[in-house]
């Protein structure tokens, strides 16, 4: 027995078979026939009807419930996916996960997962408009998205379109690059902005890496976090919990963190920083480090005479002429393009693998004692004194380990530069127990575009974006070039002011923006304007209820293939995402399968560039065989993409690491590992502008010095317009930027700051009970609510008990939570948890789902969407928002 | 009142189909829906009559796919969970003990999931579906197996929740359509309990 097929209308033919049986099947009548007519089922194949395996079995994917994408296997019975575990082939977690793996189960099977794809009926847009969704097919859901970007292209304005992007794997550049470019339009938007650019800007003009770090926890023997929470949160979580223990053992930790968290709550010191003012703390450890003569001298080299000049607040006297004298005047000037110049006189110091510490001696460090932090920071001088000398102590084996909370902030870019820098004064960058890099991995692009832009595509694409990168106030300087990165948060307000354009037709897949970004509303107004907008996701949520189209996403864990890079435990590796279930619902793949079916409508629609790229660009290299359809498309491009882990025909095979032995062997494994990290490779090849580590960032000069020229402007006027203080040379030095604040400190005492908990998976788990069930895993926190922590100091001041709700409001909004009194915070400030506050994410997440009541209060309502400008991030961190709490 | 297997298979296959997408029914529901029921008692005919009716006008079509959409579908508020485990799960989980008794009697018959099965397989209209199938086997077989598996999963399973997802959709829905509907499911739930009740009885008998 099989499904009917329909073959007749009349009214007899379905009426009544040979036994009187009626024959009503899927979308017509059916003809009378033998068999039943069966919409849902198919007869079993012998195969099919064998007992399951009892025991089940174990297959390999990935998590990315955060950014350490852990390989990961699955164990799946009887079709189910019961438990998880880490892949024990991966060499990076090796065999170990933490709790966000775990939680994933309860997303994949929940029952609030868009199931099918569905059209908006009511054509009003607001928070509690009732969308009025119907189900669709894909079929009638792709042909309406089609359309409108057609009307686009026929209008000669595809630049209206514009594709969001969240989360994703690497097979992103099919959907991420390929639809805007070859449909016409600049606009790929991603979501880093809001995650860490700021994090990596400091690294980046400090030591050429644009990228997150690794760490060497066997080998380390000290571990300063700046709001790091490493066994809870951001990064390799796995690895960390299984190696802080033995590491603990050999290492002192200290963590500077506003709030007691996990890691601090385990460290030998907590520096409760007040929020916004890491960068003050971090320069003052530089100044002691250098000001006790504790830096590593065989990395940075020393005095020619071995005297240390480096004198509270003195000067070190620099040869004549002065090269600081003169590049202040040019910096004045705007002078683009200059060389290099050697900004330390060898008749002074004799400095070895950096570059520009006596400059930034004498720029920034030489006054910043620890007795001029402590009244910034909050944090006792004796203790900045003694973090800073015992982590120099331990040489190139500490670790300054930098995360967003310290660089994530309106003037965080330079604190990001200032922590990453003390890894530079004790040598350990790129050294054995230090910070260090990836390793190259053998994966591989996706084939070039341009052949199949036509030329309104050509043109079009290299039109200026809609969020605002490169203008003045946002340079933005991904890889030293102005514009070069993303200002995610922008793009609400490029939209709302249709500037430089207006956008008519958008897809956003992977995210969430109208709850995950500061000043949220903004991006509920815009996408209450946005005439067209497509919400490609796993879960319906606030971005969901102003789309026109929601459609249902695989879950990357369990019904997606694709791969991830990552790193950790000084191995890189790439990890596949397979289809370890078959979907519960009627999910595509949203990088792969779902631009395919838009290429086959454009065709259709006689634009058939995206399907000829898809289907001329891509194919299996085994067979040499096209896609014909969306499945066999992302299996294509993933073998393409992959090739180097596993064809040994491929010319990276085995170069970096393993040698897989085909496909099957790939998919098998799950993981493909790098050789371990060679220590000491990058010295003095580092991608600065002098091939050194660089305390005074002639990267970063040039990288301003461009900006500045592209407006027509002096790097000064760049840093006005970019909320910074610091003037002149500074600008090239990692120096301190007092904290940025919206609200007057009266009306509004307290400084807010949030933090993220260890049991979200990047912001999506509000709706698993096992995240609301077990909340109070994260410091502070209590189960099924959504406390906000104030010092009993505070509390007892303003008369508030636990439990009670209290109104939080800052400038931009209000919202509500339950008090909670505790001492894992400084008086005069008040934290909460990102996540909770969901007012259309499921009955897990909100208070009232039907009624759109929220569980708690969404950080990102009171959040001031301020920016650290220089790399284009949302400022979440560092407290920019003053809040005032009063009882409800 | 007439209980053969036909009509069972019938009347399983109407509701299986009114309790589909709307967007997927047959282009004559209504007559299917007159049809499955009117070899039944006249309050079933009756309420088959008036949902029919009902179904059948293309004007409301779209206000029933709403309304099939806040009832069962939509992610924002699920008013009346279409799934077995929410009724018969303490602690509700889709594709946990429930929806794995509904999959195996799926596969003890002879079947495996069709291009049409997105939905967990405990979903309603797929039970229903399988309820239609057992029955239709039955009739076209001497093998008594048929019917201890109508029997069975009716008394064991979708009885047990069925006239509960009715209930909701009676308490929840707006539209005349699926409040009617609701009625059917009641009255037709009653009906097959007595029906199977009977014929397991005879079954048991002959058994013995």
């Amino acid at each position: 027995m099989t499904d009917q097929i329909p073959t007749s209308k009349n009214d007899d033919g379905w009426q009544i078979s040979r036994r009187g049986f009626l024959q009503g099947s899927a979308g017509t009548v059916a003809a009378a026939t033998a068999g039943p007519a069966l919409n849902f089922f198919t007869a079993a194949s012998a195969q099919a009807q064998q007992p399951a395996e009892a025991a089940g079995k174990w297959m390999a994917s990935t998590c990315q419930g955060c950014t350490s994408w852990c390989p990961v296997q699955v164990k799946v019975v009887d079709g189910r996916a019961v438990h998880l575990r880490g892949n024990p082939l991966a060499k990076a977690n090796h065999g170990k996960i933490c709790p966000r793996p775990h939680l994933a189960l309860q997303q994949v099977y929940d029952p609030d997962r868009v199931r099918q794809p569905m059209k908006r009926t009511n054509p009003e847009k607001g928070r509690g408009k009732d969308p009025g969704f119907v189900p669709i097919s894909w079929d009638e859901a792709m042909d309406m998205l089609a359309d409108r970007i057609m009307e686009l292209r026929n209008d000669g304005e595809p630049e209206k379109f514009a594709l969001f992007r969240g989360r994703y794997t690497y097979l992103r550049d099919i959907l991420y690059s390929a639809v805007p470019k070859i449909i016409g339009s600049p606009n790929n938007i991603s979501h880093s902005a809001i995650c860490a650019e700021a994090e990596k800007f400091g690294p980046y003009y400090v030591e050429g890496l644009w990228d997150y770090r690794d760490y060497d926890l066997e080998h380390t023997r000290y571990v300063l976090c700046w709001g790091a929470d490493p066994v809870s949160s951001n990064r390799q979580v796995p690895h960390a919990i299984n190696f802080w223990g033995n590491m603990r053992d050999n290492a002192t930790v200290a963590v500077v963190d506003p709030r007691l968290s996990a890691t601090a709550a385990k460290a030998d010191e907590w520096l409760p920083v007040i929020p916004g003012e890491d960068g003050a703390l971090a320069v003052a450890m530089a100044h002691v480090i250098l000001a006790e003569g504790a830096w590593n001298k065989t990395f940075v080299g020393d005095f020619v005479d071995g005297e240390n000049r480096f004198v509270p607040g003195q000067t070190v006297d620099e040869p004549q002429p002065s090269v600081a004298a003169e590049g202040a005047e040019r910096t004045e000037g705007i002078v683009a393009g200059d060389a290099p110049t050697s900004r330390t006189s060898a008749s002074v110091f004799n400095e070895i693998h950096t570059h520009g510490v006596v400059q930034w001696w004498n720029l920034e460090l030489k006054d910043r004692t620890p007795e001029w932090a402590a009244e910034r920071t909050g944090i006792p001088a004796e203790q900045i004194r003694r973090v800073a000398l015992g982590f120099a102590a331990a040489g190139s084996r500490a670790i300054s380990w930098l995360s967003p909370g310290a660089s994530m902030q309106a003037r965080g870019g330079y604190s990001a530069m200032a922590t990453h820098a003390l890894n530079g004064l004790v040598g350990s960058i790129d050294a054995k127990g230090g910070v260090v890099a990836k390793v190259k991995d053998p994966t591989g692009s996706v084939p070039d575009m341009a052949p199949y832009q036509d030329e309104l595509a050509a043109s079009h694409s290299k039109y200026d974006k809609i969020d605002q990168r490169g203008t003045l106030a946002f340079p933005s300087l991904n890889g030293g070039k102005s514009g070069g990165g993303v200002v995610t948060n922008a793009a609400a307000d490029g939209m709302l002011a249709k500037s430089p354009n207006e956008i008519k037709v958008a897809i956003a897949y992977w995210s969430n923006f109208g709850f995950s970004t500061s000043g949220s509303y903004r991006w509920e107004q815009a996408l209450s304007e946005l005439p067209f907008f497509v919400h490609l996701t796993t879960n319906a949520s606030e971005m969901s209820m102003f789309a026109d189209l929601v459609l249902p996403a695989a879950h990357q864990l369990f019904e997606k293939w694709g791969y991830i890079k990552g790193k950790q435990n000084l191995h890189s590796y790439v990890s596949l995402n397979q289809r370890v279930i078959d979907p519960l619902w009627d999910v595509k793949q949203d990088e792969t399968e779902v631009p395919f079916m838009l290429a086959e409508k454009l065709a259709e629609r006689g634009f058939d560039n995206l399907y000829r790229y898809y289907t001329e660009g891509f194919a299996d290299p085994e067979t040499g065989a096209a896609p014909t359809n969306g499945e066999e498309f992302t299996e294509y491009a993933l073998k393409m993409l992959t090739r180097g882990c596993w064809d040994s025909t491929h010319e990276d095979y085995g170069k970096y690491g393993d040698r897989l032995e085909g496909w099957e062997d790939f998919k098998e494994k799950g993981v493909w590992n790098s050789h371990r990290y060679e220590y000491g490779k990058r010295v003095d090849n580092f991608a600065t502008q002098t091939g050194k580590v660089e305390f005074y960032s002639e990267t970063l000069k040039t990288a301003l010095r461009g900006h500045a020229e592209r407006h027509d402007t002096t790097v000064d006027g760049v840093l006005e317009a970019t909320n910074y203080v610091g003037r002149g040379e500074l600008a090239f030095v990692p120096h301190f930027e007092p904290a940025l604040r919206h609200g007057d400190e009266v009306e509004y005492p307290f400084v807010f700051f949030e933090h993220r908990s260890r049991l979200n998976r990047e912001g999506r788990s509000a709706n698993c009970t096992w995240y609301q069930a077990h909340k109070n895993v994260d410091p502070g926190d209590e189960n099924w609510s959504d406390v906000l922590k104030m010092n009993p100091i505070d509390a007892d001041a303003l008369g508030l008990d636990d439990g009670d709700m209290v109104r939080i409001t800052s400038t931009t909004g209000t919202i509500t939570a339950q008090l909670k009194r505790w001492e894992g915070l400084r008086p005069g400030t008040v934290a909460k948890c990102y996540g909770q506050g969901h007012w259309a994410y499921g009955r897990v997440a909100a208070a009232n789902f039907a009624e759109h009541v929220p569980l708690g209060g969404n950080n990102n309502e009171i959040l001031y969407p301020e920016f650290e400008r220089l790399s284009g991030s949302t400022a979440r961190h560092g407290g920019p928002s003053r809040v005032k709490v009063e009882r409800v | 009142m007439p209980v053969n297997a036909e009509d069972r298979s019938n009347a399983f296959l109407a509701l299986a189909r009114a309790y589909d997408l709307p967007g997927t029914w047959p282009e004559d529901i209504g007559q299917l829906l007159r049809k499955g029921f009117a070899s039944w008692n006249d309050e079933l005919a009756g309420a088959a009559e008036a949902v029919a009716a009902l179904g059948e006008c293309p004007d409301s079509r779209t206000r029933i796919a709403q309304a099939h959409s806040k009832l069962f579908i939509d992610p924002f508020r699920i008013l009346s969970p279409p799934w077995a485990a929410y009724y018969l799960d303490p602690e509700k989980r889709l594709l946990g003990p429930v929806s794995q008794y509904a999959a195996e009697a799926y596969v003890e018959a002879g079947l495996a999931p069709g291009s049409r099965q997105t939905e967990p397989p405990d979903h309603i209209a797929h039970e229903l579906e399988f309820m239609y199938y057992l029955a239709f086997r039955e009739a076209e077989s001497d093998d008594p197996v048929w019917l201890e598996r109508s029997a069975r999963f009716w008394h064991e399973h979708l009885g047990r929740w069925l006239p509960r997802l009715a209930a909701s959709v009676a308490e929840n829905t707006e539209e005349d359509y699926y409040a009617r509907l609701a009625e059917l499911t009641l009255a037709f739930s009653q009906a097959v309990d007595a029906a199977l009740d009977g014929q397991t009885r005879q079954a048991d008998l002959a058994d013995g």
